[in-house]
């Protein structure tokens, strides 16, 4: 039996209506006191799910770190240079290329500061044990005095320095990190401001064993 | 001709494939139109009419039979054209791989294009090799080499105004070639859903003359920026301007 044309008229104008209210409309991603509109946060947020995990806990298998609960500054800092091409854009950074083009969807100033502050809000997960060979707490005491110059004596980082926390990210990510700034894959690009630093600071750590017991040490620091 | 007056051909292989297009376009477009118009004609011409009843046809018979049977000595010798001329093409592209003047690698990762060039030694492998991200450099009438690799999932390379299109498999790499025809800037494209970046994934190559390659070369070499700013990597500036204005472009259909 077919369908009577004004039966089908009706039928084609509600998908329309479906899919045109679908597509929704943009909402302002600052509140009106100036403070992050936490439900625009939560709403982009969907996108970082598909690899940094539903909680923010990350997944090493994506290369993807623990982000739930990172301060909104540095999160909003990391989305701009990701964007601006400072960090992610090398041959060598895998983790960062994958990156890169996600910071692109997030338009705008506006969009990065409520999606940093929805990140902010999100309760630190605790990290799995992922290094193969964790080292030793101990040894890494000494070395840790360079970097608790910034990131501070306890690794909860310090937004003045630009530093951010130590304790409670992943351990794959934090030795890859460091593993990038010692060949330059990270923090030698041009308009980057910290990283040529961060490239001098991890001179001192001499090699793999030496990164090992620096992160083991900033493990110990989580309470 | 069709394919050509929507994108331009940059390739020596491009008026190739574009003719092949345009033979199939011809010889199934032009059936399909005369198909479909005796297919609503006759659906017109023989509606319900009150009083005449509706024939039962079992289609045996050889009066009828003999529409079905002619139809197909066009389909077979169309569908012969087609393959001899497929075949050609495709041996022509894709098996016959001539000398290759330069060799480029190109390699796709979720979700980027990472080039490597030779550098003024035109080898690669070598310390003045220059690696770019989402920016192919190569020169007109300039026979290259493409060795294809991924390094996580499937991806495929496409160069639309090459007609270029070569999937790219982990664990493996693939060489092709192209040689092109013409100067300008144009799309480099993953045609492969590759993950949720797949969309955002798009590169630029930039044909230029000669002189104009020689000197791109001279200033990107390792050696020379390592002279000029050490430190430095190659500036992406002109990459990002790139993706973030698609960004835009797409944003604002």
């Amino acid at each position: 039996m077919s369908a009577k044309p004004t039966t089908t008229l009706i039928t084609f104008a509600t998908m329309a209506l479906l899919v045109f209210m679908s597509i929704g409309f943009p909402s302002p991603a600052v509140a009106e006191d100036g403070a992050a509109d936490l439900a625009r946060g939560q709403k982009l947020f969907a996108l970082c799910t598909q690899c940094h995990s539903a909680n923010g806990g990350g997944d090493s298998s994506f290369l993807a770190p623990a982000i739930a609960g990172l301060p909104a500054w540095y999160v909003e800092n990391q989305l701009k240079n990701f964007k601006s091409g400072i960090r992610g854009l090398h041959a060598e950074d895998r983790g960062g290329l994958r990156m890169y083009p996600m910071s692109l969807w997030i338009r705008d100033e506006a969009d990065q500061k409520a999606l940093a502050g929805y990140i902010e809000s999100m309760p630190a997960v605790a990290t799995k044990r992922e290094i193969a060979h964790p080292g030793d707490a101990t040894k890494g005491v000494g070395y840790y005095a360079v970097c608790g110059a910034c990131h501070a004596a306890d690794g909860t980082g310090n937004k003045a320095m630009s530093a951010p926390p130590l304790v409670g990210m992943s351990d794959w990510y934090l030795f890859s990190s460091i593993q990038k700034y010692k060949t330059k894959v990270r923090g030698s690009a041009v308009g980057d401001v910290y990283g040529p630093a961060m490239i001098g600071m991890v001179a001192t750590l001499p090699n793999d064993d030496a990164i090992r017991d620096v992160i083991a040490h900033i493990q110990s620091l989580e309470k | 001709m069709i394919i050509n007056s929507l994108i331009p051909a940059a390739s020596t292989y491009a008026g190739d494939i574009d003719q092949l297009f345009d033979v199939i376009m011809l010889l199934v477009g032009i059936p399909f139109l005369i198909s479909s118009y005796l297919f609503f004609a006759f659906i017109f011409k023989f509606k319900k009419k009150e009083g005449v009843p509706a024939m039962y046809i079992t289609g045996t018979e050889h009066k009828y039979m003999k529409w079905i049977h002619r139809a197909h000595i066009p389909i077979l010798t169309f569908d012969v054209i087609i393959v001899v001329m497929a075949v050609n093409v495709w041996y022509d592209i894709k098996q016959d791989l001539p000398e290759a003047n330069s060799t480029v690698k190109v390699i796709a990762q979720q979700w980027a294009w990472t080039f490597v060039h030779p550098g003024p030694d035109n080898v690669l492998d070598t310390a003045d090799d220059i690696v770019t991200i989402n920016e192919l450099h190569v020169s007109k009438d300039r026979l290259y080499h493409y060795k294809l690799e991924a390094l996580d999932v499937l991806h495929n390379f496409s160069v639309p105004v090459f007609r270029l299109k070569q999937d790219a498999i982990p664990g493996r790499v693939i060489t092709g070639w192209f040689e092109p025809t013409m100067t300008g800037e144009f799309d480099i494209q993953c045609a492969e859903i590759c993950g949720i970046g797949h969309g955002l994934m798009p590169a630029r190559i930039h044909i230029e003359s000669a002189s104009q390659h020689a000197a791109w070369v001279a200033e990107n070499s390792p050696l020379a920026v390592a002279a000029l700013s050490p430190g430095n990597t190659i500036n992406t500036i002109n990459t990002i301007n790139t993706v973030e204005t698609k960004i835009e472009e797409f944003a604002a259909r």
